[in-house]
Parts: structure tokens; sequence; C-alpha cells
């Protein structure tokens, strides 16, 4: 009884920390795929999407086709200039793509046995940039975290640091810019780039948007029936110790036979000397299809799956898995109500599978600025240890975000 | 805003006939003409719609796809598109005109498939092109199929161009419709 109330402690203050430790991606919505972009540019300066500044083009989008208009037809009017860097308010030269992400967040969470944790959270104060000249790129972000994101930490402190979540310089390969060869500080092209950060598929494969970033060289393609992008990985130079760091490669590629519809596939192999989490040499493969769809313009079906094998030198092997399916509805523009559904097992022996349902609610009620809703209900798989049987505990989790961004 | 545009289309397809090559096509049904436009890297423009008549004229099958139904999925590019671009109050159709004697007519119960040089009449002007089709019988009805490409430049319709994002300026057009043999 008593291992068991450790355990349901040690999950609450793990769902605490976790959320402390992985901020918020900025604008990461594969859903657009329910206005034929199955793309990421030309909206957003990364390739891959989701990360750093949004275009001019990318800012008028967010006015035309993100925003509740409040009876005012999507195509009554061009973009209004409130939907501009810093609503259009100041006008940057077309060679430089300004943009900054501010998101906090009320958190509450309930777990079998433990006592209610809520919070308040600053999820992200991030600056971000992006310098085009010729065919030349710039990138990087400069942010303040008050605890955790110390993987992209610029410095040493334990809370308060100011971190760097990209930073890169690269150039375009054609003249329309479809190839980007950049080389720095990039995130990890694997999977969907969701603006849900804590999605297993995401923590377990350690490809978040928020501090999983590697430093390396990576060429990226964007046109019109196919994206992908392949990264060299030289390591995470924000952590000091260099056997810490993990180096290999990752990537993806996508296909779209249709405006509505993507496939693709991940791939990810790396190798640390000692691996952050276990301590010893690892050796990680991740593997695993993904794909978005748009059967109707309202609904948008997203998934993913991956599977996530460690070679621990000396401590065995696992052989996990992680997923999840989401349906993204949208009523009336700028309304977003989403089921989303998770499955997941770390590959622990006798670990049982985790699952865990989503039910949210996005609103972007205004040029940058949205509301957003989470319930969250998680059953997690308890491994096996000697004296205890695999067992399961629930908690429920409650998000209350508010976010603007330039 | 405009996103650009697209252009476009009409209609094609063609084709048409008949088990018998004298048999008067009309009623057309199950149409769907779609044009694909592309811009910068990787930006992907479909635009559709059902409208079209087919009739014949002369010794021609002649397709004519009004334009004011076209969309692209997004209200304010199809409003730059018609409004900016094809000028749609202006020209308010296309049509793609085809010699009947040049078409190969299916068998009952085959497929025929060629390609065939026709007109095609866009923003006020026309231009000639080759269109490929293919035709397969299917009893009292034909199923019609064409693609081809055009150049806006060709027809002067100004490429499109929206925030730094340049539309390129082939697109390319298919159309699939079923006509009775009548």
């Amino acid at each position: 009884m008593i291992a068991r109330r450790l355990i349901s402690w040690a999950l609450a203050v793990a769902a605490c920390v976790a959320l402390f430790l992985l901020t918020s991606p900025a604008q990461a919505y594969p859903w657009m795929i329910r206005h034929g972009y199955t793309g990421c540019t030309p909206c957003h300066t990364d390739p891959s999407g989701g990360a750093g500044a949004l275009t001019e083009y990318g800012h008028a989008q967010s006015d035309l086709l993100l925003r509740m208009r409040y009876g005012e037809g999507e195509g009554d009017g061009e973009a209004d200039r409130t939907g501009e860097f810093l609503w259009g308010l100041v006008k940057t030269p077309e060679q430089l793509r300004l943009g900054a992400d501010f998101r906090e967040a009320y958190f509450s969470n309930q777990s079998e046995g433990a006592p209610l944790e809520q919070e308040l959270i600053t999820m992200r104060a991030d600056l971000y940039g992006d310098l085009k000249i010729g065919r030349f790129r710039a990138a990087g972000s400069i942010g303040y975290v008050p605890q955790g994101d110390l993987t992209a930490s610029l410095t040493t402190g334990a809370d308060d640091n100011i971190i760097s979540r990209e930073h890169w310089i690269g150039v375009e390969l054609d003249d329309e810019g479809s190839w980007l060869l950049r080389g720095g500080r990039i995130n990890l092209p694997f999977g969907i780039r969701m603006i849900e950060h804590t999605l297993w598929a995401r923590t377990l494969t350690r490809t978040d948007m928020d501090a999983s970033q590697q430093y390396g060289v990576s060429l990226a393609v964007s046109k019109e029936n196919f994206r992908g992008e392949l990264m060299a990985i030289a390591g995470n130079f924000a952590i000091q110790e260099d056997v810490f760091r993990e180096r290999g490669y990752c990537g993806y590629f996508e296909y779209a036979p249709t405006t509505t519809l993507a496939a693709g596939v991940s791939s990810m192999f790396t190798r640390a000397t000692r691996d952050i989490v276990y301590g010893v040499t690892d050796y990680r493969y991740s593997n695993g299809p993904f794909v978005r769809y748009a059967p109707w313009q309202p609904l948008v079906l997203l998934a993913e799956f991956d599977s996530v094998y460690q070679s621990l030198t000396w401590n065995g092997h696992r052989g996990g898995y992680a997923g999840f399916a989401q349906a993204d509805y949208e009523p009336t523009q700028g309304m977003h109500l989403m089921l989303t559904s998770e499955i997941m097992n770390s590959g622990a022996s006798g670990e049982p599978a985790s699952y865990d349902g989503w039910v949210s609610a996005v609103w972007f009620l205004l040029p940058h600025v949205d509301l957003r809703f989470d319930g969250i209900y998680t059953r997690t798989g308890i491994a096996a240890t000697l004296g205890t049987a695999a067992s399961y505990s629930n908690s429920t989790t409650w998000l209350a975000q508010f976010h603007v961004w330039l | 805003m405009n996103r650009f545009v697209s252009i476009g289309v009409v209609a094609i397809g063609l084709m048409a006939a008949s088990a018998s090559a004298d048999a008067t096509l009309s009623s057309p049904t199950d149409s769907k003409i779609t044009f694909d436009a592309a811009g910068p890297a990787g930006l992907k423009i479909e635009g559709t719609t059902s409208d079209l008549n087919v009739a014949e004229d002369s010794g021609n099958v002649v397709i004519t796809v009004p334009l004011a139904n076209l969309t692209t999925g997004i209200s304010l590019r199809d409003h730059h598109m018609k409004e900016k671009y094809l000028e749609v109050p202006k020209f308010p159709a296309a049509t793609l005109t085809v010699p009947r004697a040049a078409l190969k007519f299916p068998n009952p119960g085959e497929k025929a498939e060629g390609d065939v040089q026709a007109t095609i009449s866009l923003h006020g002007q026309s231009r000639p092109l080759v269109v490929h089709y293919d035709a397969q019988d299917a009893g009292s009805a034909l199923a019609a199929h064409g693609t081809f490409r055009i150049n806006m430049n060709d027809f002067g319709i100004t490429v499109p161009v929206y925030l730094g994002v340049t539309v390129k300026p082939d697109v390319d057009v298919s159309a699939s419709f079923r006509v009775s043999k009548g």
C-alpha cells in the first residue's frame, strides 16, 4: 500500500515536472491541411513548420483562416493589418521576419492517492527572428524560462534562465526556396509537429520542440506533392559534458497525393556514450508512420505511431512504442474542438501499456490571441517491481492557457 | 487576399463519343473540372467546379465551363482569382472546342484513348493546344476524361502574386464527366 502511494506521488510529481520542463511550441497547427496546406512553407520560415517566425504570408493566413471572424465572411476583405507582426504597428524590412510568443497556463493535476497540484506556468516567452538576404538565411530565438528547458539554456542557473531553442544559418539551394541546407541548433525533423508537446510520441522519441533541439546539419525539401528533412545530429552543445550528447541522424518524408491528405514516415538513430536518462551507453532507434487527412473541411484527422527501441549497454534492451490519434473539428472559423487519444509503452520489462484521452477546445478569439482548455484523463501503466505486480495509476489534468503571439 | 489564383480552367475533356459516332452528346453528369497550380516551396493550389456543358456545333464538340463557381477552398483567394486574374465578370466561361471527327470513339464496352488538337478560349483569348483524353463506353453513356496544360501568360492572365508568394504560370487542368449518347 505504501509502495502504491509512493508510486502515485511519484507520478504526480513527474506530471508537474514534465510540464515545467516541457513548455509549449509556438504555432504548430498541422490541421491547416483543411485549407489545402499540406506543407509548412510559405507560412513558416522553418521548412518543417511549427518553429520560428511566420512569413508575411503566414501572418495574413493567421488573420484570414485562423481567427474567429464574428459573422464577417472569410472572403469579405483583405487580411487585416492587425494580423501583421506586432498588430501592424511596426513594419519590418522584407528580408527580416520577426515574431514573439507568450503562453501562460493554469495547471491542475489530481493523481490517485496524491495531493491536488495546482500551478501557474509560464510555458513560453520567446522572441524569434529570421533574416533572408538573397539565398542566405539566418534564424534564431531567444527567450526566458522561470524553470526547466535546461537543455536549451544559454545561462547556467538552476532557474530563471535565458534560452535559445534554435539558431542556425543556411542557404536556399534553388530560386524558389524549395531546398534549404542549414546548420546549427535545429528542431529535430520527426513526426507531426503538434502544439500538444507533451504527447508521448514526442516525449518518448525525444523530438519535442521545447528543448530537444540538437546541433547538426540538415537538408530540407518542400515540393507540391512531398516534403522531407534529413538531419545529421552532432549533439546538443547546451549539454556541457560530451559523453551525454547524442549523435546520429533524424528525418522524415511525407507524400501528399491530394491537397487534403498527407502520409509520411520518420526515422531516427542516435548513440550517446552516457544516456542523459539512463546513464549508460545507449543506442536509440525510433521509426514510425504518420498521417494527416481532412475528409471534410471542418474535420481533420491526425495520427502517428512510433516504435522506440533502446539498447542500453550492460542493461538490456527496451522495446517500446507511442502513438496518438486526434480529431480536430472546427464548427466555425476560430473555434476548434478536439479529441485526442494516446497509447504508450516505454519498453520497461513487465510494463503494461499506458493510455490517455484529451478533450480540448481552442478559441482564436482575436488577432494574435487564443485561449485553450484541456481535460486529460491518463491511465499510466507501472512496471512490476520486486514484490509488486504491474499496476495502473490514474490521473486527471486540467489546463487553461492564454496565448499571445506576434 | 488573395492568394493566388489560379486559373482556370476549363474543361475538357471531352471526348466523346459513343459507341456510335453519330450519337449526339448531351446532358453531362458527374462533372468535375480541376486545375492544379503551384507556388514556391511546395505550395499547391487546387481549384474545382462541377459546372460543365457539352454541345455540338458545326462538327465540333464544344465544352463550356462557367467559371463563376470555380473554388479553391479559400474565399478570398477565390475572390482574387475571379475578379483580379480571370476577370470572370468580363469573361464568364472557358470553352474547349474539339473537331468531332478527330476523336476516337470506343466500341461498346471498350475504352478509347488518344491526343487531339483542340482550341481553348479563356480570358478572351483563344489558343490551340493538345488534349490527352480517354473515353469509356458505359452503355447509354460515355465516361470521358481529359487533361492538358496551359500557361497563364498565353492568355493575358496576370501571374498572381500575394505577399511575396508568386504562383507559377503553368496550370494543369483535368476534367471528367459522363454524357448521354443521345
